[in-house]
């Protein structure tokens, strides 16, 4: 028996045996299970059955000694009849399917009270009792039984034979369908339950016809109120992302088409939206525009005009989120820009076409394609966006915030939640698949690879001009935002007492000296050393899951692989918010009970990133030449040999991208766990919604301080720690290719 | 390069190759099919590939390859060579037909259970290993003591000359040398069939000469079982036993550099081996293993086993021609030159006459004919090959 076969018994065999079977009220790693280990809610699976009636986990054990009886008697190749191997290898892969959908089933079939379905309790023996949430022991059995399924399948000659292959594509699937495609089917389901919760698709209609949502009136155009919370986002989504791609194309042709000093300090602008917390700007703009802030103060000191609430709403909302996401096209256009071939253009210009008409008719129409994912890009940042409506919005709703208020205001209405969750997530979903669409055809864009010698045309005068006479002052703008809101953090009372002070971080992050050593006193650490272990928990697995899934996708062929790689970056397009509430929905009862717990934030960190892991591996794999991997596989190496001696070694660069990526974005995420922290998980970003919430914007703004510094110093950091161990000519490439920007 | 002595070959690399070969001592062409074959045969039968985009890359091909051969797959980009010395390798899996290793069906083996090696266009060398690692790798994959693997990688850098590099990045050696590195990461691990796709393409003009002799010297003292695919007629003559020509996913014809350059059966092999003209003529007739072709207003005698009375196509090659005045000794035939250049090794013409344009080379003359002149091309009737 190989050691894969012996490994995969062994972990079916210690979940059944040595661990709790159930989920623990405290932490497994409390280890007070072991004091109470024949207890009722502590004893594993085997003592349950035994002891406390847990009859229906009997087909576990015996689905591990038939598992065990067949890998005993392994079917000679050799000597065997036609087709006897194959018929062996799936007896080993229904046995693992069975137990690891077995484990799964009986979860969802028997609840807290016994059967969950009806037709079950008819159907089915009567049993006595019912069960909670499954803990670590069934973890450990389902996952072994996935290795023996993956076992038989390549056995069964799928995935050439290699059993590394079809285990963590097993595994990844299984992972993607419970943490992001169950959640989101989970909402559905709440949405058609009524009142009584029963199905009902009248329930459904009822919620989603709401004047609240679709109520149309023209003067919302232009900032009335009085319009659907649904037009409301889908407006402020338009306006955003032709806003954004508009200046963010301005910012890459200064940068790549104009002689502009400083074009490399711009290049730094790309780093601000994944190290700023997402309401930075917003309260910046409320420290400039809002009724105490300098702007106003300024206007009716000098010419008596009084002071205005306009920055909460609309035009408030929509300022913030250009700051924000300008950054984001930014990032996605300079790709673009910098792909359009020089060649061409001067080809177009040795034809005698002025530089207007070689921009207007051959510039223009090879950056359409780009031009369109930045845009939908921007529409997808700002229907997601989270944090500048909340800041900003006033009576200005966006679905976003409605969801939030419709399971943290006093409503309470799940069912509400869960159909705006499900109109937001089809817009998103929408613009995801058009975005697709788009950046498919972009193949007229890439760079031959060929020697493209020419020098980039200059731009014609009018575009110079606009670039340079809007691009600028915007970036002034922006750096004036963001120094602002450092300053805020400095000053006793914003906008009325400008007396220089530390009290907001002595308030949030005072330590005491006293006789049992250092105490930290202040406010803010609880939160900031549960941000910084979850994002430090998060990292890795995300690391892991997207580099193995790239691995899987650019790598290895099998039948469906365009529809895993959509999966695992389905998440990139569902909204903060709408995760949230689908892991409050999915996660908060049996069988998985994870709400409250640190690991639903670690989980929800993961799966979030996910398609930023799974998109750098992607870019950094096609650049490994795919020889590679055959040589080692002629050399009689297999798929795991090669991952990890051929390819890891050369994708650092990569993962140390992935690394530093799910943590800085785990740090700054606050849409999709506003719902999923509790007073024990309580997260820097929700800290600081608590502080704004309740209008003490001095420690926030100081709180938002210290999180980009922590960010920026992780970021130095893991650079020059790779940086220290270059390879040849790859150097490191922090793995945020263009559209990869997550959101918010 | 290649000069250590043969007892470290013996020692290292040859002594399960050299076995049945000892007691053997029939030459590898005369062992018959009923017996086992040694473990570098290699065969092909009815192998298809089709990647399910068109057309089948390769449309049902067969051939066998004798233990200690070099054999060529030749052809132009997309005739299928490529695709062929994949699945040889095992890194593409045919949709039907067998392939045969010693003997022994490995048509659904996997390319790390196979015996065989291959050595990559782009080398592939592990860029973040250096060179002890990448030659030791295939035996450190499978297990070996680390001892074991140095003792195997170091006489093997020996033999390729390449001792004193152990311990430097692929990135820090000269193209020739990454690619001996490449080789000997293949050799090291006692390939019954060693395989070599397009191994001179990343080279410059300069050395590929010297490293394709290499090749062959190698191949000649392990006697060691090669495939060698490229596009090159020239490497491929200089480096086979035979040539595999293929065309489009068949095989066009196989055989010796000398018959396919000489003798070829196929329009194809005639203009991609020696760009022979293929013009159209008439087989007046034929008795005794000799016809009478006639070609625009030429007739003459050639020796051939089999032709068909009428219309026939007749190729000859640019260098069977010579400019001649004289109508009476051997075929000649009449036209008008149309381009003419000089390229220093000779003169080259396209001549049009009455059965077509006529590409030329003069290897004696040293000035180009003046466009637009006559001139009469006289040609040795055996050169011509009547051809299907």
């Amino acid at each position: 028996m190989t050691a894969y076969r012996i490994i995969a018994l062994m972990i079916i065999a210690a979940g059944l045996t040595l661990v709790p079977w159930y989920a623990l009220q405290d932490s497994f790693y409390a280890f007070k299970w072991i004091a109470k280990f024949a207890g009722k809610d502590f004893a594993p699976a085997i003592i349950q059955i035994a002891n406390f009636n847990k009859l229906w986990l009997i087909l576990l054990p015996a689905l591990l000694l038939a598992s065990v009886g067949l890998y005993a008697r392994p079917v000679d190749a050799v000597r065997a009849a036609e087709g006897a191997v194959r018929s062996w290898a799936r007896m080993v892969m229904l046995i693992g399917a069975t137990g690891a959908l077995y484990v799964l089933a009986q979860g969802f079939a028997i609840g807290a009270q016994g059967y969950t379905f009806d037709a079950l309790q008819a159907a089915l023996p009567a049993i006595s009792g019912g069960q909670f949430g499954m803990g670590s022991g069934a973890l450990l059995v389902g996952f072994g039984f996935i290795l023996i399924c993956a076992d038989g399948i390549a056995a069964m000659g799928y995935f050439r034979g290699d059993r590394f292959v079809a285990s963590s594509l097993l595994c990844i699937v299984v992972l993607v369908l419970l943490f992001v495609f169950f959640p989101v089917v989970r909402i559905l389901y709440e949405g058609i339950l009524d009142q009584d919760r029963g199905l009902s698709i009248m329930a459904f209609w009822d919620r989603f016809s709401l004047r609240k949502l679709w109520a149309l009136d023209i003067a919302c155009l232009w900032g009335g109120s009085g319009c659907g919370v649904a037009w409301n986002t889908l407006w402020l989504a338009l306006l955003c992302a032709a806003g954004t791609t508009f200046l963010g194309l301005l910012l890459a042709l200064i940068v790549t088409r104009s002689n502009f000093r400083g074009k490399k300090a711009l290049r730094l602008l790309t780093v601000l939206p994944i190290i700023t917390p997402p309401f930075v700007v917003g309260l910046a703009l409320i420290m400039l525009f809002g009724r105490a802030g300098v702007v106003n103060q300024f206007l009716e000191w000098a010419f008596g005009i009084p002071q205005t609430r306009w920055i909460y709403g609309m035009p408030g909302v929509l300022l913030a989120q250009l700051f924000a996401f300008t950054p984001v096209a930014f990032l996605v256009l300079i790709g673009v820009v910098e792909g359009v071939s020089p060649t061409l253009e001067e080809a177009s210009q040795s034809l005698h076409a002025t530089r207007w008409q070689t921009f207007r008719h051959v510039t223009l129409p090879l950056m359409a394609p780009g031009l369109a994912n930045a845009f939908l890009v921007g529409f997808i940042e700002s229907i997601a966006d989270f944090g500048n409506p909340i800041v900003l919005g006033g009576n200005f709703g966006v679905m976003s915030t409605e969801i939030y208020f419709a399971i943290v205001g006093a409503q309470l209405d799940q069912g509400k939640a869960a159909v705006y969750s499900l109109i937001l997530l089809a817009f998103a979903l929408f613009a995801f698949w058009l975005q697709r669409k788009a950046t498919a055809k972009k193949s007229f864009v890439t760079v031959s690879g060929k020697g493209d010698t020419g020098l980039p045309s200059p731009l014609p005068e009018g575009v110079r001009r606009t670039a340079i006479f809007v691009g600028v002052p915007w970036l002034a703008l922006t750096v004036v935002l963001y120094g602002m809101s450092m300053f805020g953090a400095f000053v006793k009372v914003w906008g009325r007492d400008h007396t220089l002070t530390l009290e907001h971080f002595v308030k949030g992050f005072s330590i005491d000296h006293g006789p049992h050593g250092f105490l930290f006193t202040g406010a803010a650490w609880h939160s900031l050393f549960n941000t910084v272990q979850f994002s430090l928990a998060a990292a890795p697995l995300t690391a892991i899951v997207g580099i193995l899934s790239a691995y899987l996708i650019a790598r290895t062929t099998f039948k469906g692989q365009r529809a895993f790689e959509f999966l695992t970056l389905l998440s990139f397009a569902i909204p903060g918010t709408v995760i949230g509430v689908a892991y409050i929905f999915a996660f908060n009862v049996p069988p998985i009970e994870l709400t409250g717990t640190g690991l639903i934030i670690v989980l929800c960190f993961v799966f979030r990133n996910l398609p930023v892991g799974v998109r750098g591996g992607i870019a950094a794999l096609s650049q490994l030449d795919k020889s590679l991997d055959e040589a080692s596989t002629t050399l009689g190496a297999n798929g795991a040999t090669t991952f990890r001696r051929v390819l890891m070694p050369l994708l650092k660069p990569a993962i140390v991208g992935a690394l530093i990526y799910g943590f800085v974005r785990s740090m700054t995420t606050v849409s999709a766990i506003v719902f999923l922290v509790s007073g024990d998980t309580e997260v820097a970003t929700t800290y600081i919604i608590g502080r704004v919430i309740n209008g003490d914007y001095g420690v926030a703004i100081a709180y938002c301080a210290v999180l980009i510094l922590i960010m920026i110093v992780a970021i130095v950091f893991v650079q020059w720690l790779v940086g220290s161990r270059k390879l040849g000519r790859r150097g490191a490439v922090l793995a945020a290719p263009s559209a990869a920007v997550a959101v918010g | 390069m290649l000069c250590s002595p043969p007892l470290v070959l013996r020692l290292l690399l040859v002594d399960e190759l050299e076995l049945p070969k000892m007691k053997n001592t029939t030459p590898p062409s005369a062992v018959s099919a009923a017996t086992q074959p040694a473990k570098g045969t290699l065969e092909f039968i009815n192998v298809v590939k089709d990647y399910g985009t068109g057309e089948p890359a390769v449309k049902g091909i067969t051939f066998r390859i004798e233990d200690g051969e070099l054999v060529t797959l030749l052809g132009p980009s997309g005739c299928g060579k490529t695709t062929t010395l994949r699945m040889v390798a095992g890194l593409e899996m045919p949709n039907s037909g067998q392939i045969l290793l010693g003997g022994k069906d490995v048509t659904a083996k996997s390319a790390a259970q196979r015996n065989v090696s291959l050595v990559f266009q782009s080398y592939a060398l592990f860029p973040h290993m250096n060179v002890m690692e990448n030659v030791g790798y295939g035996p450190t994959v499978q297990g070996m003591k680390k001892a074991q693997v140095e003792a195997k990688v170091n006489a093997v850098l020996k033999l390729i000359g390449l001792t004193g590099f152990e311990k430097r990045l692929p990135s820090e050696l000269s193209g020739g040398q990454q690619q001996r590195v490449a080789i000997a990461r293949a050799l090291v691990l006692e390939p019954a069939v060693l395989l070599f796709d397009e191994p001179l393409s990343n080279l410059d003009t300069k050395l590929r000469r010297h490293v394709r002799e290499e090749i062959r010297e190698l191949q000649q003292r392990l006697k060691i079982t090669c495939v060698y695919v490229t596009h090159d007629r020239e490497e491929a003559m200089a480096v086979s036993d035979h040539i595999i020509v293929m065309d489009r996913g068949n095989i066009a014809e196989s055989g010796t550099a000398n018959q396919l350059f000489f003798q070829p059966r196929t329009a194809f092999v005639a203009d991609f081996l020696s760009e022979a003209n293929v013009a159209k003529g008439q087989v007046v007739s034929f008795a005794n293993g000799a016809a009478t072709l006639t070609l625009g207003d030429a007739r003459f005698d050639i020796k051939t086993d089999a032709a068909t009375l009428g219309d026939a196509k007749i190729a000859l090659r640019p260098d069977v021609f010579e400019v001649t005045t004289d109508t009476g000794n051997g075929p000649s035939i009449a036209g008008v030159v149309q381009k003419s250049a000089f390229i220093g090794k000779g003169v080259e013409l396209v001549v049009t006459t009455s059965v077509g344009d006529l590409f030329v080379f003069l290897p004696k003359e040293r000035a180009p004919h003046p466009v637009g002149s006559a001139i009469r091309l006289g040609f040795a009737a055996d050169e011509a090959r009547l051809i299907v």
